[in-house]
C-alpha cells in the first residue's frame, strides 16, 4: 500500500525536480553577486582608504593589527610582504574585514579597509571612520584622506 | 498501477547506477578537465602590459576589496591571492599573477568557483567558465590597475 502511494510522490519530485533550478535561478543573478560593488571603485575607496604621514610599512602592519584587536577582532591571516590582514570578530553580526596596506612614499603608507558584516559589504563612510579613528589611536598618527 | 511500479524502479535503478562506475574511472573522471585548457586558459587570463607584478598583485588585492572580497590567502613569491565571499552562497576566487619578462608583460589568470544553482543546497562549489564573468572581472581588474598605479 505504502508503495502505492510513494510512486506517484517520487514521479511528481522527478517532474520537479527539473523546475528547481530555474526557482533558485531567480534569487542569484550569479555574475551581479560575484562581481557587485555598492559604489562605484573609485568612490569605495575614496571612503575606506586613509594615508599615514610614516613611510615605516611594519610600524603601520602592526598597529593594525593592535587596532584589530581593541575592535574585538581576531586575525585570520595576515601577509606582512603584500601588507594584507584579514580578521573576523563574532557576536550579534559576524563581521569580517580585510585590510591592505601599501607604502607609496618614503613618508607615506596608505591603508584601506573592506569587509562584510554577515552578508552584506560595508559601503557606508561610517564604520571606516571609526576602524581609522581605532588606527590613528594606535598609529598616534592623522589619517588623511586619499 | 504495476507498470507505474516497475516504472519507478527502473528510474530509481537508473539514477543509481549513474554514480556507481568502478572506483577508479569515478575517480579518473573527477580530474578529467571539465573543457579544453586551452580555451579554458584563453577565458580566465588577461596580458597586461608591465612586469611589475607587485603592482599587479595589489591592485588583484584592490579589486577583491573593490567587489567586498576577503583575502583569504596572499604570496607575493608564487604570485597568488585568494579571496573569498560570504554571499548568498560562498563565492571563492583565485588570481595568479606570472611575470613574462621577455615579452615585458605579465599574464593574470582568475578562478571563481560557486555553486551552480542545483549544488546550492549543499554549497558544493565549481569551478565557473562564463566568458561575460571573466570580461567584466578583468575590466575591474583594469580599472584596478590604474587607480593602484595612480595612487588612489
Amino acid at each position: 500500500m505504502t508503495y502505492k502511494y510513494l510512486c506517484p510522490r517520487i514521479l511528481s519530485a522527478l517532474l520537479l525536480a527539473p523546475l528547481a533550478p530555474l526557482i533558485t535561478g531567480c534569487q542569484m543573478d550569479s555574475r551581479q553577486q560575484v562581481l557587485a560593488t555598492s559604489n562605484s571603485q573609485a568612490a569605495q575607496r575614496a571612503i575606506s582608504t586613509r594615508s599615514f604621514e610614516t613611510g615605516d610599512q611594519a610600524r603601520v602592519f602592526q598597529a593594525t593589527i593592535a587596532a584589530l584587536q581593541d575592535l574585538g577582532f581576531v586575525v585570520d591571516r595576515a601577509d606582512a610582504v603584500l601588507g594584507t590582514v584579514s580578521a573576523t570578530r563574532y557576536g550579534s553580526n559576524l563581521i569580517r574585514l580585510t585590510i591592505s596596506l601599501r607604502q607609496i612614499s618614503p613618508r607615506q603608507t596608505v591603508v584601506r579597509v573592506s569587509g562584510q558584516i554577515n552578508q552584506v559589504a560595508l559601503s557606508d563612510p561610517e564604520p571606516f571612520q571609526r576602524f581609522f579613528e581605532a588606527l590613528s589611536q594606535a598609529l598616534f598618527l592623522a589619517a588623511n584622506p586619499v | 498501477m504495476r507498470s507505474v511500479g516497475i516504472i519507478c524502479a527502473l528510474l530509481l535503478i537508473g539514477l543509481g547506477a549513474a554514480g556507481c562506475g568502478p572506483q577508479g574511472e569515478r575517480h579518473a573522471a573527477a580530474l578529467a578537465p571539465t573543457e579544453s585548457v586551452t580555451n579554458l586558459r584563453a577565458i580566465q587570463s588577461r596580458r597586461f602590459d608591465t612586469v611589475n607584478t607587485r603592482l599587479l598583485m595589489q591592485a588583484s588585492i584592490g579589486v577583491l576589496q573593490d567587489m567586498g572580497y576577503t583575502v583569504t590567502e596572499s604570496r607575493e613569491e608564487f604570485g597568488v591571492v585568494v579571496g573569498s565571499k560570504a554571499t548568498p552562497v560562498p563565492v571563492r576566487v583565485q588570481i595568479v599573477i606570472r611575470r613574462q619578462p621577455d615579452q615585458g608583460s605579465s599574464i593574470a589568470r582568475a578562478t571563481f568557483q560557486f555553486p551552480t544553482p542545483p549544488q546550492v543546497a549543499n554549497f558544493m562549489p565549481e569551478t565557473r567558465t562564463d566568458v561575460l564573468l571573466y570580461r567584466e572581472f578583468f575590466d575591474k581588474l583594469s580599472q584596478s590597475v590604474f587607480l593602484t598605479a595612480h595612487d588612489i
